[in-house]
């Protein structure tokens, strides 16, 4: 335990304190995610470039180019399907956040507790400011995965040209 | 000459006409020095009316074409030179011979004498004899003529020349030929002589034969022919020798040549210009059944008859347009059969470019045809094989270049057969090394099949799809080989991915039957220890409890870890007997006055029993315990609440501790904290080993010591590797923390630990 005990927590401070443990894992998974993410664009921006200097007339590169882009596009699925369960997960938590402010505003003023009613409203400022982080990164996330996408299709369209 | 004064001319003239008077044909003409007609008996060639042209000069007289002729000669003889000549008439059949001579007095000329004879009859008979002769000399035969007693009347050139290259040894003109031939040797001379007399006498008519004339140079066939002699005179036969050295040469090159021709399997014909055949050797009788008898001089077109009537026939417009023809065709046989034939056909043509004929060549292509059905049959069987078999098969020639591939490999490999015609296979299905390098060829069994001709079985190996997984396959690749040696190799893989796993289920089931049996005799032969790893006050740096942990002992002294054998003690009710016997000797240990943590369980927490052995080893024991940590996970709460909520309940009853393991790691929501009283949360070692370098760990241990605290519990870190880790733990509230750093797991010693719990 800490030196210096804080007053008994009160059920909403543990519910939040759960909170906070579910959104901290949320956090350092999408930390994760994140990073996952920049090695997959990093690995189709090399295989972009190695793509670029290949020789088209040597197939054997074009095979192994093709083999390349696959294991990129099944890491990228991987990482989606991540992503998409970070994003579930997260909603479950914005609601619980959502419901925990709620039964907060319900319960104030506390005067038995203006303590804890000060770190509250500090926490509370952090955490919104935490949701608003989430927001912009999962905004940016977004544009990421639209600009995957935009560059798939034009692959797709290009070697549909080949074929032709 | 005549010299007389040009008064006494005309007297002399006279006197010269009653001198030719008597000879018949001829003819007498005088002019003076101007060629006027002194003097004509109108028998002069050209002179016309005598006494018309008396006093005329010549030019008036003559007509202007014979005047062209005879004026040169009168002007030559004007100068004094006498002429000669013969000279035929151009408007009448009448040849003269003509003598023109000057008339001179006192050397000169003052006139000129014409005397002429009409030698028509003497020409014309000379005439017919050059004629004759003319057209004996132009053949190049040796011909001569003879009378009915054989003698020589004439012979030609080519007999003289003969006579001259033999050195004058043939009979000549004058001599007797029959009795020649009848004193020769052999059989030739006399046949000769015996036609020759025939024709001679009247019994026949003409008579021919050949026959050999060899010498130590050469070898020289001669043909002998004699015909009645129809013409005027003595002549009864002409006989004739003409060399047919090179006919008869041509002749048994000819003959051999059709015999080697009618040895082959082949159709040959021959037609002439207008299409009918002239030639048609025993191949071709063979082939479409007429005999050449019966083939030879029809058109060709009505012989070599295409059943479909696809091929034009014979030689028609097409063909002589151009110039070859050639195809496989089914025609028929004079039987009515059919057969296959593949024909050849080609213009002949002459000297000057003009179609002479053509030749046709045809063979029976019939056992050609059926092994080609055969073998064309046996590939749609093979690939109808191929195309049915659950394996993939691909074949590559020597260089291992793609030949086919069967449906089940375009299934497997994901490619299609079109689209790896022709590549290297190995730079295709081989995965490449890290660096981006291929694999070398050299290791590839596949080509080794290709390269040595030896079938190459591999029962586990890679290969890549286009996609770029990786394909579990056995394969066996085989090498196909022609007369000409080894053409690539055939290659048939099957998708071991399901066997694999199914061999993967097998194993773990007899590995699974084996711990179940080497777990029973580990807690019968007391092979389970107990490791401990101390636990350290963060606050004060010493050790206030240890974990314990199980460890199994091989007969052969391999200490195994419980993650080799732990799921299957739960799956199979071992696990209960051990976590009784660690909680004895936990409970041993903590009589001893060591505070000790040990895990339970989740199938223990729900087991009444085990609570009861609890109680039982401390009564037995009387240890404390409080010095008592029961260690659970999240899972184990998750899976059984109810279950968890009172073993938590009534080990605290008994004054013992629970720790929840591995905290943070399940990520169910934690809700349970509230419900049921946790005394230790364990940080898993995921959040602690990148504390330092991430953020996003360092914010869940925040948040969980937060929660500790909400809850009224101390967190222990696990995994601890370094004292920056410590310090930082330690910054953020961890209460304890244990890992490598501050302790690796020890055997449990037999005798009492020193450290009492603080």
């Amino acid at each position: 335990m800490t030196s210096t005990p804080d007053p008994p927590p009160t059920q909403l401070a543990q519910e939040q304190a759960l909170a906070d443990l579910d959104q901290s894992i949320a956090d350092r998974e999408q930390t994760l995610a994140d990073r996952d993410q920049a090695a997959v664009d990093q690995a189709e921006d090399q295989l972009e470039r190695d793509r670029t200097n290949a020789d088209p007339a040597d197939f054997a590169e074009a095979v192994h180019l093709g083999q390349r882009q696959g294991d990129v596009d099944r890491h990228q699925a991987r990482t989606d399907a991540r992503q998409d369960q970070i994003d579930l997960s997260q909603s479950g938590g914005n609601e619980r956040q959502e419901l925990l402010d709620a039964q907060r505003r319900v319960g104030q003023p506390q005067p038995a507790e203006p303590p804890t009613t000060q770190k509250i409203h500090h926490e509370r400022g952090v955490r919104r400011q935490a949701a608003i982080g989430r927001a912009a990164a999962a905004r940016e996330r977004a544009h990421e995965a639209l600009r995957r996408a935009e560059a798939a299709e034009q692959r797709a369209l290009l070697a549909g040209e080949d074929d032709a | 000459v005549i010299c007389v004064e040009h008064g006494r001319l005309k007297a002399a003239g006279e006197l010269a006409r009653d001198l030719v008077s008597g000879i018949p044909g001829a003819g007498l003409l005088i002019v003076d020095a101007d060629l006027r007609v002194l003097l004509s008996d109108g028998h002069a060639p050209c002179a016309g009316d005598a006494d018309a042209a008396l006093g005329r000069c010549l030019d008036e007289v003559v007509p202007a074409a014979a005047w062209k002729i005879l004026r040169p000669r009168y002007l030559a003889a004007l100068a004094g030179r006498p002429q000669r000549f013969v000279y035929a008439a151009v408007s009448e059949p009448t040849v003269y011979r003509v003598r023109l001579s000057p008339i001179s007095e006192d050397s000169v000329v003052v006139g000129l004498l014409l005397l002429s004879q009409d030698i028509t009859a003497q020409q014309q008979g000379a005439d017919a004899r050059n004629l004759l002769q003319s057209t004996l000399d132009s053949l190049p035969a040796r011909i001569a003529v003879i009378d009915d007693q054989g003698t020589i009347l004439v012979t030609n050139r080519g007999w003289t020349a003969c006579d001259r290259a033999d050195g004058g040894s043939v009979c000549r003109t004058g001599d007797d030929y029959l009795a020649a031939c009848d004193a020769a040797d052999g059989d030739s001379p006399a046949r000769a002589a015996a036609g020759l007399r025939a024709i001679a006498s009247g019994r026949q008519t003409d008579f021919a034969m050949e026959y050999a004339c060899h010498t130590p140079e050469a070898e020289r066939w001669f043909a002998f022919t004699a015909t009645r002699f129809v013409g005027p005179g003595a002549g009864r036969v002409v006989l004739s020798h003409s060399d047919v050295t090179e006919g008869h040469r041509a002749g048994a090159e000819a003959a051999t040549q059709a015999a080697l021709l009618d040895e082959v399997d082949l159709s040959v014909m021959a037609t002439d210009a207008a299409g009918a055949v002239t030639h048609w050797n025993r191949g071709a009788q063979r082939l479409f059944g007429h005999p050449p008898s019966e083939a030879v001089g029809r058109p060709a077109g009505e012989l070599i008859v295409a059943v479909d009537r696809d091929r034009p026939g014979g030689l028609d417009a097409e063909l002589r347009l151009t110039g070859h023809r050639e195809g496989e065709y089914a025609v028929h046989h004079q039987d009515g059969s059919t057969f296959p034939a593949h024909v050849r056909d080609r213009i002949v043509v002459d000297g000057d470019g003009e179609v002479a004929g053509m030749i046709g060549v045809a063979m029976d292509i019939t056992e050609r045809v059926a092994s080609e059905r055969a073998l064309s049959e046996a590939r749609h069987y093979m690939r109808a094989v191929a195309d049915s078999m659950g394996e993939g098969l691909f074949t590559l020639d020597t260089d291992g270049r793609v030949i086919y591939l069967n449906p089940t490999a375009e299934a497997l490999l994901g490619w299609s057969c079109e689209e790896l015609r022709g590549q290297v296979m190995h730079g295709i299905t081989r995965r490449r090394r890290a660096d981006g390098s291929p694999q070398p060829v050299e290791e590839c069994p596949i080509l080794r099949a290709c390269r040595d001709g030896v079938t190459v079985r591999v029962d586990d190996d890679l290969f890549v799809r286009r996609d770029g997984r990786g394909l579990a396959v056995s394969y066996t690749a085989a090498p196909f080989a022609t007369a000409d040696g080894v053409q690539g190799c055939v290659v048939v893989f099957g998708d071991i991915s399901e066997r694999k796993a199914r061999e993967a289920v097998q194993q773990r089931d007899v590995d699974t039957l084996a711990w179940i049996d080497r777990l029973h005799d580990a807690l019968t032969g007391d092979d389970f220890v107990l490791y401990a790893q101390p636990i350290v006050d963060l606050r004060t740096g010493e050790v206030v409890q240890r974990e314990l942990l199980l460890r199994l002992v091989e007969p052969d002294g391999r200490v195994v870890s419980p993650g080799a054998f732990l799921s299957t003690a739960e799956k199979y009710g071992i696990i209960g007997d051990i976590d009784r016997l660690v909680i004895e000797r936990a409970v041993d240990l903590a009589a001893t006055g060591l505070a000790v943590e040990l895990n339970l369980s989740a199938r223990s927490i729900g087991d009444a029993g085990i609570l009861e052995h609890i109680e039982r080893c401390l009564g037995q024991t009387g240890a404390d315990p409080a010095l008592l940590v029961f260690e659970i996970t999240e899972t184990a709460i998750v899976e059984d609440q109810l279950a968890a909520h009172a073993f938590a309940d009534r080990l605290h009853a008994l004054g013992s501790k629970l720790a929840l393991d591995d905290f943070g790691t399940g990520y169910c929501g934690f809700t349970y904290l509230k419900r049921i009283p946790v005394d230790y949360l364990k940080i898993d070692i995921e959040f602690v080993r990148d504390l330092i370098t991430n953020p996003g760990s360092r914010h869940v241990v925040e948040a969980v010591v937060a929660l500790a605290q909400g809850f009224g519990a101390e967190t222990i870190a696990e995994g601890v590797e370094n004292a920056e880790t410590i310090e930082l733990l330690r910054a953020l509230g961890v209460d304890q923390a244990q890992g490598y750093f501050l302790g690796r797991p020890e055997p449990v010693p037999d005798t009492d630990a020193e450290e009492g719990p603080r």
